[in-house]
């Protein structure tokens, strides 16, 4: 049953990134992945608020399901690598270099943020 | 004819169920794998890493960076060879690379498991980090090279 629940929020939170994802490109068309940038803040921040602000008042299987189900699909690491290698692959090799290391700067500031908002 | 029925509502529906479903089976899988390979395969299989390198390595995710390495190099491939000249509203790359791929993998899920390492091994959080890191460009790296 849990596993059920994770399946269906990993879902829900693919959707949320493509959402995502839709809203930078209709606000700023563009091929570079600064929606997946944005989706992994989010997802980490969200991450930090169920463990540290909503660990006492949730179930440990609430809270698999938005961490490992909602947060997991919400942020993604496959899509951090693989676009921007394609970017290098076509000579967009400084843009490929910006978003690789950006990532994991917005996601250490996006979990520091949810754990400070939570404390 | 009705909005609700018209080619683009439908193309959109699409798009949505392609996004969900992929994402759900990554999900449902990666949840799998570290519920079960974690605790049983690969601690074992670690068992001489963590003698030599000390309890610290209790903590790192090894599945999970496993899952992410391999989930860059599928991503990668299918970007680099049959997605190539498929946009990024394609049915099949919502699929697999936005829904699948993106379920399996996880910023989220390294990001707490760096985060519970921190508190007692700092040293080792950054150096797991580091290498996570180094394992996505690596398996990008390896993925573009192999399609070539």
């Amino acid at each position: 049953m849990n596993l059920l629940l994770v399946t269906i929020a990993g879902g829900v939170g693919c959707l949320v990134r493509y959402g995502i994802e839709m809203a930078v490109r209709h606000w700023h068309p563009t091929r570079r992945p600064w929606g997946t940038v944005g989706a992994n803040a989010v997802g980490c921040f969200i991450a930090a608020l169920v463990v540290y602000g909503l660990a006492s008042s949730l179930s440990p299987e609430w809270r698999t399901v938005l961490t490992s189900g909602f947060c997991g699909g919400l942020t993604t690491f496959s899509s951090a690598f693989a676009v921007p290698a394609i970017l290098a692959k076509s000579t967009h090799v400084k843009y490929a270099l910006v978003i690789v290391i950006t990532t994991p700067l917005v996601c250490v500031v996006g979990f520091a943020l949810g754990a400070a908002v939570s404390n | 004819m009705n909005k609700a029925t018209s080619p683009v509502a439908t193309e959109q529906l699409r798009a949505i169920g392609a996004v969900f479903v992929g994402g759900a089976i990554g999900t449902c899988l990666r949840a799998f794998l570290l519920s079960h390979v974690a605790v049983h395969s690969v601690q074992t299989a670690c068992q001489s890493v963590r003698c030599s390198a000390g309890p610290w390595a209790d903590f790192v995710p090894w599945t999970l960076l496993a899952i992410n390495a391999i989930g860059v190099y599928g991503a990668t491939r299918l970007l680099a060879g049959p997605l190539r000249d498929r946009g990024f509203f394609d049915q099949w790359r919502l699929l697999s690379i936005t829904g699948f791929f993106g379920g399996l993998t996880s910023y989220s899920s390294l990001f707490m498991a760096l985060d519970v390492m921190r508190h007692v091994y700092p040293l080792g959080a950054i150096v797991t980090g580091l290498t996570a890191l180094l394992s996505g460009a690596t398996a990008a790296w390896l993925a573009i090279r192999s399609v070539r």
